[in-house]
């Protein structure tokens, strides 16, 4: 399970881009130290997040400035 | 603008149009369901998993919402819907009906298809069929979430190698043209009467244009063609079906259905005699 932790985040680049951060605060260690696992968690307003500084997964919940609009087709509007 | 509070309050036509529709987005939504729930395994990475099945729940609750609909506006039973009609009655979208065998397939399914798909539900917002209007807001806010992951993976591919690339283009192709069967004539006068009476926002052929105008931008972006271009300022398909034999009930042009053992698996009939209430 650690190993599947400790890798880098393999969300595509691309597929991440403009919708969600690269690194947000630990909520137990408050370290900074923290990638994006997966864009989406048990459900689609979380993503998952691993902090390396206390080896500790958790999910972060969205804000809407990080799924921005400008990421959605004209019709969506 | 005028409003109906239920099925029996529109015209005849526009009745029929309705029900047609409503039923095949709910086929399409249950033949999509399902293939997103099959990738919940194999795919290239691990959220990739997580994001299908979070889709096939979304996709089934989508379902349910129709058939909700389906049943009080026109009582259609679930139970009969899914279970008690021929093959050939089925009007999902016909890119739905063969399993999904590569990565490729099932993101030009989740871009295109799915995509067409919302365009059709956005254009439900604010609808003057009460029923209607009441939950497809819901729909699209969960669908918004869909497009985004379809565009995230089309961008992936469409930057990856040429095998990959090319591999995306030939299942866009398929899925575009499946799907373009499906959305069907656009001077169709079951199209119009949606139209005429309010029950969607825009002409069919506006409603398409709003599909070209997403995906075709959006795949020169990415530098890959899959049929589409820009005629006079628009998007356009290279190529359309021929429509002359369309059937509006099924919504295709030939005689073609969804697999046999795909929908024996959907409906659980391996495991019928557990159903309860059926004894």
């Amino acid at each position: 399970m650690r190993r599947l932790f400790e890798k880098e985040s393999s969300i595509p680049p691309a597929a991440r881009a403009g919708v969600l951060p690269d690194h947000v605060f630990c909520p137990f260690c408050r370290a900074e130290d923290t990638y994006c696992e997966a864009a989406f968690g048990t459900a689609h307003a979380y993503a998952q997040f691993y902090c390396r500084a206390c080896r500790t997964p958790f999910e972060w919940i969205k804000w809407e400035e990080h799924a921005p609009s400008h990421d959605l087709p004209a019709f969506f509007k | 603008m005028t409003t109906f509070k239920s099925a029996a309050e529109l015209p005849a036509q526009t009745r029929e149009a309705v029900h047609a529709l409503l039923l095949a987005l709910a086929d399409s939504k249950l033949f999509l369901g399902f293939h997103y729930g099959e990738w919940t395994f194999g795919t290239p990475a691990l959220e990739a998993s997580i994001a299908a099945c979070s889709m096939a729940q979304d996709e089934f609750g989508h379902l349910r919402l129709l058939h909700a609909c389906l049943n009080a506006q026109f009582q259609d039973h679930p139970q009969d819907l899914l279970e008690r009609r021929a093959f050939t009655e089925f009007a999902n979208v016909p890119s739905l009906d063969q399993p999904l065998q590569h990565w490729a397939d099932f993101v030009a399914v989740n871009f295109l298809t799915d995509g067409a798909l919302t365009v059709i539900l956005t254009a439900l917002q604010r609808s003057a069929f009460e029923p209607v209007a009441n939950f497809v807001d819901k729909m699209v806010e969960e669908e918004k979430h869909h497009v985004r992951n379809a565009q995230g993976w089309f961008r992936a591919l469409a930057a990856s190698n040429a095998q990959t690339k090319t591999a995306l283009a030939e299942a866009c192709r398929r899925v575009l043209s499946a799907t373009l069967e499906w959305l069907g004539p656009v001077e169709h006068t079951m199209m119009a009467s949606l139209k005429n009476d309010a029950i969607i926002n825009a002409s069919w052929q506006e409603l398409q244009q709003r599909f070209f105008d997403w995906i075709g931008p959006f795949a020169e972006q990415q530098n890959l063609n899959f049929g589409m271009h820009k005629d006079d300022g628009h998007w356009q398909a290279s190529s359309l079906p021929d429509f002359s034999q369309w059937n509006a009930n099924n919504r295709r042009c030939a005689a073609t259905q969804p697999n046999e053992q795909l929908l024996y698996h959907l409906r659980g009939s391996k495991n019928a005699i557990f159903k309860l209430g059926e004894a």
